[in-house]
């Protein structure tokens, strides 16, 4: 009996119903319009329209990664509070497989943030970015999504081991962010931070949403795209190897249940 | 579903110890001392002791939760730790207290949720549930939240929700607390068709008569040691054999006096003109209530001994050796 699938697609509808029980899960996508306008005020006053798409992309994909880790760690958090960790690990079911599609209907629902921005930028600046390539961007954004996704299990399983999650949930987010090119392209970042940088999967993917949104041709789709799913996948094997290593750490410990 | 022809016993374990930490300059805290236990296929067994015995620890532990310090645990013949994987599928278990459901969800999303971790797909997931809430009693608070329910209908959901994945061995940890007269008694019905069903019960509880009502057998356990394994019915015995009398506006010459029947263990005094009369042999209150209430005592009641008592007398009468 293989239960990762039946898993899977119930942790996806636990959590788009979890969503309808509780909105609040959805604040960030209340801010994400907050931030586009912070963003667009900067480039369109400074004389820099050019900039705009990095302005509304920024919003978007922070919100995308900030939600999958806020709700990675909560989903730790409040499971572990309500004794149902525990009785999760009784269950042929894989936690990171549960994890993965909490997380994975978590990160579909963020990319709502997308149209957020674009919608601030066309109503609040009359700023109207087209995409350029519409096939690459829907691409890079399912690949984007997956390493999103997967960073959020990767982030979950660290979870698992801490009872302080929320400062290392504030923490991580910004790192992220940077070298993760959603605040400026990684190619500005110093010599030693852009290198560091290629090893996420989030750097490629924000290259290339930017670039799929500009009218000259993208250069090496077919290997970028390879990046972006390559360490996505190896995001995801990281999250299912330290989840595995950190729950049969805390069932050494009998720290399961602790909250 | 009846279960037959199965060999290992349901559940075996054999020397089993948990040491948990106590962290910087803090003693280590035995939790399980070289415990051993076997529980055949269709056996209810009763794991009875107080707070802090050992016996969530021994029920973490089966169910994959916790790693045993050293020993083995098996469950129909897998060990708990290298074969986990397994071991779960034929496993429920039914943690006690409110935790284990998430509250802003209705009975039946729970119990589907469970269900498909347990590798159900959405329609026999759906069966389950409703079969499930039926057999428990819920199906009329099916689609209501369950933090709207009370404590003992927490209880009985938990009880559907450690059988979904229709388990061969089922681990009940005080599945009655909270539960009311009515609930409980249904509850207890509802165990004697697991055991007709073939499945074995380990059933951790405070509760003697519980215990002595629904186990083929039933396990002392205190201080993370196996105290003794008993037939209920001498559980019976030890309930009625130690019944204590209690009394107010005796005379100290009355005590005196009753201290000195036979079958009377010892008179104590518990306040002005109260006493507390503990006795050794079957029937042996009797004659104690004849005596108060010749005396023209008025305030006497009758009561079983505490677990911690029965606990003493068995000390007392056999030591720590260890039966299995």
């Amino acid at each position: 009996m293989n239960a990762a699938l039946p898993a899977f697609g119930a942790a996806v509808r636990f959590q788009l119903g979890a969503f309808r029980r509780d909105p609040g899960t959805l604040l960030m996508l209340a801010t994400a319009p907050f931030s586009a306008v912070i963003l667009l005020s900067v480039t369109q006053h400074s004389g820099r329209p050019d900039l705009a798409p990095y302005a509304l992309l920024a919003p978007a994909i922070m919100t995308a990664m900030g939600m999958a880790v806020m709700e990675a760690g909560e989903t730790i958090f409040r499971d572990r509070a309500a004794g149902v960790l525990e009785a999760l690990l009784t269950t042929p079911a894989s936690l990171a497989v549960v994890l993965l599609g909490r997380i994975s209907a978590i990160t579909a629902v963020s990319l709502v943030g997308i149209a957020e921005s674009w919608l601030v930028g066309a109503l609040g600046f009359g700023v109207v970015v087209t995409v350029a390539h519409p096939l690459v961007f829907a691409a890079t954004l399912l690949a984007t999504a997956f390493g999103i996704a997967a960073t959020g299990v990767l982030m979950a399983s660290v979870f698992v081991m801490g009872r302080d999650v929320r400062s290392f949930q504030n923490s991580v987010t910004f790192p992220l962010y940077l070298l993760g090119g959603a605040m400026v392209p990684v190619t500005l970042l110093p010599a030693g931070l852009e290198a560091l940088s290629r090893a996420l999967f989030l750097s490629w993917a924000t290259d290339l949403l930017r670039d799929s949104l500009a009218p000259a041709p993208v250069d090496a789709f077919g290997w970028r795209l390879a990046a972006v799913l390559g360490l996505g996948a190896a995001t995801a094997a990281a999250g299912f190897g330290v989840m595995r290593a950190l729950v049969r750490r805390v069932r050494h410990n009998g720290t399961v249940g602790f909250a | 579903m009846t279960i037959t022809g199965i060999d290992p016993p349901a559940v075996e374990v054999s020397g089993l110890t948990r040491v948990f930490s106590g962290g910087r300059g803090k003693a280590d805290h035995r939790a399980l001392d070289a415990f051993d236990l076997t529980v055949t296929p269709g056996e209810v067994h009763g794991l009875l002791g107080p707070n802090g015995a050992g016996k969530t620890t021994l029920c973490k532990i089966l169910s994959t939760v916790l790693l045993p310090t050293s020993g083995t645990a098996r469950v129909l013949g897998l060990d708990v730790v290298a074969d986990a994987k397994r071991v779960r599928p034929l496993l429920g278990i039914v943690f006690g207290g409110e935790r284990g459901l998430y509250a802003r969800m209705t009975a039946g999303q729970n119990l589907r949720f469970w269900a498909a971790l347990y590798g159900l797909g959405r329609r026999a997931g759906r069966a389950r549930a409703a079969e499930l809430l039926d057999r428990v009693g819920l199906s009329a608070r099916a689609d209501n939240r369950v933090e709207t329910f009370s404590r003992g209908m927490k209880q009985r959901l938990h009880l559907a929700r450690g059988m979904i994945g229709d388990p061969r061995v089922l681990i009940l940890d005080e599945p009655t607390v909270g539960m009311d007269p009515v609930s409980a008694h249904e509850f207890r019905e509802l165990v004697e068709e697991l055991r007709a069903e073939g499945r074995a019960v380990l059933l951790t509880t405070h509760d003697m008569a519980e215990a002595e009502a629904l186990c083929d057998r039933v396990s002392f356990i205190d201080g993370g040691r196996l105290l003794r394994c008993e037939d209920p019915r001498v559980l019976g015995e030890l309930l009625s054999r130690h019944e204590r009398v209690r009394a107010t506006g005796v005379p100290e010459a009355l005590a005196d006096r009753i201290a000195e029947l036979r079958g009377v263990e010892a008179v104590r005094r518990t306040g002005p003109g109260a006493i507390l009369v503990e006795t050794d042999r079957d029937g042996a209150a009797l004659p104690v209530l004849r005596m108060l209430v010749e005396a023209g005592t008025t305030d006497v009641s009758t009561a079983p001994p505490t677990l911690e008592e029965v606990y003493m007398h068995l000390i007392g009468d056999r030591g720590m050796a260890v039966r299995s």
